[in-house]
């Protein structure tokens, strides 16, 4: 029990991975849309920025997936993330979070000129907005290392009951003292 | 057969309603996409967007459904009220009220897809708009459908079809539209919504969930609008009278003599405010109720301090009157007029206040109490003329108030989940006082499991008086409670555990009921109680987290049957 209650406070950093993911389906998604439309409609531009969208949305998709790991207690890790974790964590200047926001903005730049792709990369530029936040606030990304068995030294509490507890089998039937 | 009664009783309200949503959702998707794909008005218009214009609007007729939807389980005042005017009628249909925030999300999923395939349909729109000009009529290009195309953008005054008058990239086109630039507001601030709303998000960072919540304004104020400039366009019944369609489209050279005059072409109305006005008054009416409540005053009674930073706030407010279990919002205007947090009310209705147990965990929780006068290490806290102004909004009804409907009632409770239960326990011992109303519940199981019961000695003295109150009054078979301490003990505890083995009271809670250790066997329990009680309607009450409320929801399908069936109840916070 910590005698003082701790101050929250917020690690942006977070949101901006949940807002780039989900922004970089969208972008998936809009370059799936912008190639289709652009085979069967001959639409302008479609084909190519709908090709570039689809490789950098699934891309970014790729490196957001493995979610940082949180400043304050444990981290939900996404569905299989670790693998993703331990390859993306390979790469460098991941975890710059002005690297990242400054990276994907460029990469964003050219998708805005379709309208499938539109909605997508202003997505990722809100979520490179909240990177920039993130990253003035002094945050960076750091993989998740799986859980090693909780060690607790110290304290008296023993951990798990290894005996049985000091008391009469529940299910006897036998009643206690009243 | 025998989980088919409690499949009955705790599933079948429930996908009822799952199915009547996902039906309307369906029929409007299909209805709206068949007017739009088979209509003569519209014939024209499929001939520039192709299936595009179907596919647009069939999801836009869904969207219209759930934004009306999504706003009106989160009325908890309404649903309160509902609730309460709805005492009368079956406890499964109320049960299904609990469920108000998973229909809140399912009905937010839909609008996500939705807004997906309205988007993507869209795109295709303003791309047919925006080629039209691009592709110029000459010699190469003169087939019956690109002349039809280049005729029909050609009718300008308000007769248009086309909405894009000028040769614009399709980009920017967006933005010259009504239905563009406000579309692309509503996405983005549905998108932000959708990203913070996030379990991770909202169990870390409330505070930022709440605040990009109320987006809600902006999506509603330019949903309300996004239809108004009728860019949806159909040709008139007049035209269609003296325009043939099928007969001037292969003769598109025709035009604009007769028999083809030139088609005149209209906006369809705007239909998305009519869908949402009811239920964002509704939600105005909530607000103001809210508002309301805010300016009453309230006046605190006592506040005790109770071990391992507990801070009890008895308070009075005319006209408040609250039912077991319910919970209140509580604000502090000295702290912050934007923060309202629950907590569930610990006093019985039967009890002339009502009061909160807090405990002292985060940065407001820790402010209030510092406002309270409570955070110096003895026991004094202001007097009560310099005690800050509170407001309480509230209170707002859960499952536990059916639990007087129940011959018998299951209650459990894990770890801080016990507070509801404060004021049941209170409640019914209350209302066994009075002979004159024979009560229907005849007994209730109370199970208690916690990690450690530090942190919630308050409880534990609750208990006592209680029992003490049950022996002088001869009802001690009344209420069985059990606890269960799930977490390991020191060796202290246990050296301690073991000498008073043999003792009348229990050491750790000093209550007469010995502490269970270690997880309690619900197959044992529930088979238990089933024998014991043939041919009733057992009410199980749960309050806690998630694991256990599955294998209790699972527990009370299971072994419902025979005559004896367990109504699953839960509560939420």
């Amino acid at each position: 029990m910590p005698s003082q209650p701790v101050k929250r406070s917020i690690q942006w950093g977070i949101w901006g991975n949940e807002t780039a993911l989900l922004g970089a389906y969208v972008l998936t998604i809009g370059g799936v849309i912008g190639i289709v439309g652009g085979v069967t409609q001959n639409f302008l531009f479609w084909l190519p920025i709908g090709i570039y969208g689809l490789i950098f949305g699934i891309l970014m998709s790729f490196l957001e997936y493995p979610r940082g790991k949180k400043s304050k207690g444990n981290t939900v890790t996404r569905w299989h993330q670790s693998c993703f974790s331990s390859m993306v964590s390979k790469l460098p200047v991941v975890s710059n979070y002005y690297y990242r926001a400054f990276i994907y903005f460029v990469v964003c730049l050219p998708t805005l000129i379709i309208v499938p792709t539109f909605l997508g990369s202003a997505c990722v530029m809100i979520g490179c907005g909240i990177y920039f936040g993130a990253a003035a606030h002094g945050e960076s990304w750091s993989p998740v290392v799986p859980r090693s068995q909780p060690q607790r030294t110290g304290g008296n509490v023993s951990e798990p009951p290894a005996q049985p507890p000091p008391r009469l089998p529940q299910h006897t039937g036998a009643r206690y003292a009243t | 057969m025998s989980r088919l009664s409690g499949l009955l009783a705790n599933e079948l309200p429930k996908y009822l309603v799952l199915l009547i949503w996902l039906g309307l959702n369906v029929f409007l998707f299909v209805y709206y996409y068949l007017f739009y794909d088979t209509r003569p008005e519209f014939f024209y218009t499929r001939i520039l967007l192709g299936p595009a214009l179907a596919l647009a609007r069939a999801p836009a007729a869904c969207l219209n459904l759930n934004c009306m939807l999504v706003l009106l389980p989160i009325c908890r005042n309404l649903l309160s009220r509902f609730r309460r005017a709805c005492m009368c009628c079956p406890r499964r249909v109320r049960v299904v009220l609990d469920k108000n925030i998973k229909f809140h999300r399912l009905c937010a999923y839909m609008i996500v897809l939705m807004t997906l395939i309205h988007y993507y349909a869209h795109c295709f729109n303003v791309d047919f708009f925006t080629s039209v000009y691009r592709v110029p009529l000459n010699s190469r290009n003169t087939t019956t459908v690109s002349k039809l195309r280049w005729r029909l953008t050609q009718i300008g005054g308000n007769n248009y079809l086309n909405p894009i008058r000028s040769d614009v990239w399709s980009v920017g086109a967006v933005f010259l539209l009504t239905g563009g630039w406000t579309g692309v507001i509503i996405t983005l601030s549905l998108f932000f919504m959708v990203t913070s709303s996030v379990e991770l998000i909202r169990r870390s960072y409330f505070e930022v969930f709440w605040y990009t919540h109320h987006l809600f304004v902006v999506f509603y104020g330019f949903l309300v609008v996004h239809g108004i400039s009728r860019q949806v366009r159909g040709q008139t019944p007049a035209s269609l009278q003296n325009h043939n369609v099928t007969f001037c489209s292969q003769h598109p050279d025709l035009w604009p003599n007769p028999p083809c005059p030139l088609p005149v072409f209209q906006g369809s109305e705007p239909m998305t405010w009519k869908w949402v006005i009811a239920p964002m008054i509704l939600y105005v009416i909530e607000r103001i109720i809210r508002f309301v409540r805010f300016t009453q005053h309230v006046e605190i009674l006592k506040v005790i301090k109770h071990p391992s930073r507990v801070v009890e706030i008895q308070m009075r407010k005319s006209g408040f009157f609250a039912e077991v279990g319910q919970y209140v919002f509580i604000m502090c205007p000295k702290l912050s007029n934007l923060e309202w947090h629950p907590f569930t009310l610990t006093s019985a209705p039967e009890e002339n206040y009502c009061s909160v147990h807090i405990r002292i965990v985060g940065g407001w929780t820790s402010d209030l109490s510092k406002a309270l006068g409570a955070d110096g290490e003895g026991p004094e806290v202001l007097p009560s003329w310099k005690m800050p102004r509170i407001a309480v909004d509230g209170p707002f009804g859960t499952a536990s108030e059916d639990v007087f409907t129940y011959p018998v009632a299951i209650c459990v409770g894990s770890g801080i989940g016990v507070t509801p239960f404060a004021s049941l326990l209170k409640s019914v011992w209350y209302k066994n006082l009075n002979p004159e109303k024979e009560l229907a519940l005849k007994k209730v199981y109370f199970f208690w499991i916690c990690p450690e019961v530090h942190a919630f000695e308050w409880f534990g003295d609750m208990l006592t008086h209680l029992e003490q109150q049950l022996i002088e009054t001869g009802q001690q078979n009344l209420i069985e409670y059990n606890i269960y301490l799930t977490r390991g003990w020191d060796a202290k505890q246990a050296k301690t555990i073991m000498v008073h083995e043999e003792d009348e009271r229990d050491v750790i809670t000093g209550l007469e009921q010995k502490t269970n250790y270690g997880r309690p066997n619900w197959d044992d329990i529930f088979m238990k109680v089933a024998q014991t009680h043939p041919s009733t309607h057992v009410g199980v009450f749960f309050c806690g987290v998630a694991a256990l409320s599955h294998e209790l929801h699972r527990m009370s399908n299971k072994h419902s049957g025979n005559g004896v069936v367990f109504h699953y109840n839960k509560e939420n916070f």
